[in-house]
């Protein structure tokens, strides 16, 4: 195991609010670093996706009919096969937020269902 | 192995369980039941479930639903799990409003289902049945 040593307020913070909802502290911690970790790829993947968009339309054309991988701001990987693509992009950036986009319009999917309404 | 139909809905629909898992990590949690349906393009999981197993984002997309409504989601990529069969890499819409799992078509697409809806059950078959017509 290892330690962590935490001052004050963060650390008596922690034990009340694990305390309130009946979790151990390190519980608490991994569910908050989930959480957290969850939220920042979310904003990493739309800030690749405004990068993207606000991008020069010649510079977009050269991926015409392809996937394109953007990673902090950069195109790192592009290809016919959105499957091939994602392979490659996986293998090499493990679980990292990678947008894979179409190089040109927004992925598009239909629910043909009324579902998709909140009651 | 036969899967009775979901009575909760009305008339009793097709489910499948299926476990989630980070891509290339074993799946940790229960089976969870998900609506098999054949009009989606794809498969919608609630995002809390897909916070739960540590899914990775990997993009943005606009569902539309056919009553005309549109919804910006985002896509995450999870393995499936469905009884002894693993799907690697699948894109998932993450789902902010429901609390159900919608089974699309890039799934049911890779598989051979049986649906009796006489006996309300469902079948994930291995091969396609020989079956003789009357």
């Amino acid at each position: 195991m290892n330690e962590i040593k935490l001052s004050d307020p963060l650390a008596s913070q922690l034990r009340r609010e694990a305390e309130s909802y009946g979790l151990a502290v390190e519980q608490l911690i991994e569910t908050a670093v989930r959480h957290y970790r969850f939220l920042s790829q979310r904003e990493k993947i739309n800030a690749e996706s405004a990068w993207w968009e606000a991008l020069a339309p010649e510079k977009r054309a050269r991926y015409t009919g392809e996937y394109v991988a953007i990673h902090l701001h950069a195109v790192v990987d592009h290809d016919k096969s959105e499957e091939a693509l994602r392979k490659r992009i996986r293998a090499k950036y493990g679980k990292t937020a990678v947008l894979i986009a179409p190089s040109h319009g927004r992925r598009e999917l239909r629910i043909v269902s009324t579902r998709l309404t909140p009651s | 192995m036969s899967i009775p139909y979901d009575t909760r809905f009305s008339p009793p629909a097709p489910i499948l369980y299926i476990r989630l898992a980070s891509p290339g990590d074993v799946p940790q949690g229960e089976s969870l039941a998900g609506i098999t349906d054949t009009g989606s393009d794809g498969t919608l999981v609630p995002i809390r479930l897909l916070e739960a197993v540590e899914a990775i984002d990997v993009g943005e997309a606009t569902l539309y639903g056919v009553l005309g409504e549109t919804r910006n989601v985002h896509l995450y990529e999870v393995d499936i799990h469905i009884g002894d069969l693993t799907l690697p890499n699948v894109i998932v819409v993450g789902d902010e409003h429901g609390d159900e799992i919608v089974i699309g078509r890039n799934i049911l697409n890779g598989l051979i289902l049986l649906l009796d809806g006489q006996r309300r059950l469902t079948d994930l078959l291995e091969r396609r049945p020989n079956l003789r017509r009357p």
